[in-house]
């Protein structure tokens, strides 16, 4: 299974700008009266298509340091169902039928994380270094398997 | 019943308090319900839920927007239950600008009003947001534009909530045309658990039951609910404040109000404070 790219932006509200040192004020809002903000991601995208290796859920919590949580077996599949966009529209046994395959094909694809981030402090630069620490540590782990 | 039930308060008036007992109460078992058997009832403010009902990104809506679609998520979800639905919501009972009222009628089977002493009320309120600026906290009760989750800068993890003041809030639940209101006094709840308790589970129509009804009262008293948030957290915290359930006590306000709160909040607040029982005829607080 691959992820796709999509669009080669992001939107942010003004709050996380501030965090991040840019100026709402410069950047295009998403829709008129609204405030959220679109960030061009310019170079810094890759529009091809790539094999699903991890998917982390991002969860609030009280701890001040960001945790990366790996599930296993059912767990895994229970985070995967219920990150599944839209899935209440899916209209029919079908469709849901269908979901719920795809769910455990990605499940036995992927490792699947929960990563607890602090919900009182902005600690993005923690965050990001501690999802690659553990996709490098996965890679480490697969080139010895591989061995 | 059919239709939402809706448990409707001012912030930091038990409501929170009046779930856990109600989750006791309907699951009539032999340990305390916890907070995660909580997360089932409904909340009206929920984004996720408006979400993923509405099929769209509330965060790429406007406020108003979002309060015009309102009313057809709890459409849905009343006609979608398959039980009855107990709904927590904090906003004022308001009309939207077209006329419609944000809590539809035909959705709704009856309101149980949770009331407390807004002197108490701005205490925790200010608590709740982390702070002891009380003069912030009895300016917000005293303005009509106050919202929850209101600032436009930044995306809350809940929908916008108008309260109004905290006599408009009250007024506009106990006062709505066509809605049957039963209120609740937090300090009965205290003072008179069985009474209050079982006046509100009579009103529901679920049942009279002496001993089920003292069991789910003793399951949420205060200090088995302080205890579940020491051990695990409690999901509805504000991150600035230190605890969801703090004290939980009548007439906290007495050791932290300066004379002059005191009086801003009885000129503001005057009329609905003496018709529920918080001031007395010398205009002295009660509690």
């Amino acid at each position: 299974m691959y992820a796709f790219p999509a669009f080669p932006e992001v939107k942010l509200w003004p709050d996380s700008l501030e965090h991040l040192g840019i100026a709402a004020n410069e950047l295009p809002r998403v829709r008129d009266r609204l405030e959220k903000r679109i960030v061009s991601m310019g170079d810094n995208f890759d529009g091809s298509a790539l094999p699903v290796r991890g998917l982390y859920e991002l969860c609030d919590d009280d701890i001040p340091e960001p945790k990366v949580i790996r599930v296993d077996g059912v767990q895994k599949l229970i985070v995967l169902t219920n990150n599944i966009h839209r899935v209440g529209f899916l209209a029919t046994d079908e469709a849901k039928a269908n979901s719920t395959r795809l769910a455990m094909k990605l499940a036995q694809q992927a490792t699947v994380s929960i990563v607890l981030r602090s919900r009182n402090a902005f600690r993005l630069a923690a965050l990001v270094a501690s999802i690659e620490s553990d996709l490098q540590k996965q890679k480490t782990r697969s080139h010895h398997l591989v061995r | 019943m059919k239709g939402i039930v809706w448990l409707a308060s001012y912030p930091k008036s038990g409501n929170t308090w009046f779930r856990m007992f109600l989750a006791n109460y309907l699951r009539d078992g032999d340990q305390p319900i916890n907070f995660d058997d909580l997360q089932s009832g409904l909340l009206a403010s929920a984004r996720e839920t408006f979400d993923q009902l509405v099929g769209y990104d509330s965060g790429e809506m406007t406020f108003d927007e979002i309060d015009s679609v309102r009313p057809d998520v709890y459409r849905y979800q009343a006609e979608h239950a398959t039980e009855t639905p107990y709904c927590k919501i904090h906003d004022a009972f308001i009309l939207l600008p077209d006329g419609r009222p944000l809590v539809p009628l035909d959705a709704t089977a009856c309101v149980l009003y949770f009331i407390r002493n807004p002197l108490d009320v701005a205490v925790s309120f200010a608590h709740h947001h982390g702070h002891d600026r009380f003069d912030r906290i009895v300016r917000a009760m005293g303005n009509a534009e106050y919202a929850l989750c209101g600032s436009p800068m930044a995306q809350a993890n809940q929908l916008r909530q108008k309260l109004l003041t905290w006599s408009g809030h009250v007024t506009s639940w106990t006062e709505a045309p066509g809605l049957r209101v039963h209120v609740v006094r937090f300090e009965d709840m205290k003072r008179d658990s069985v009474e209050a308790f079982g006046g509100a589970i009579r009103f529901l129509g679920l049942g009279e039951d002496e001993t089920r009804l003292r069991k789910a009262i003793a399951f949420s008293r205060f200090e088995e609910l302080k205890r579940q948030e020491t051990c695990s957290g409690f999901p509805g915290k504000s991150p600035q404040a230190r605890s969801f359930f703090r004290k939980g006590e009548v007439g906290s306000w007495r050791g932290e109000l300066n004379p002059a709160h005191v009086a801003q909040l009885v000129a503001d607040h005057r009329d609905v404070m003496r018709r529920f029982g918080y001031l007395g005829a010398r205009e002295q607080p009660v509690f």
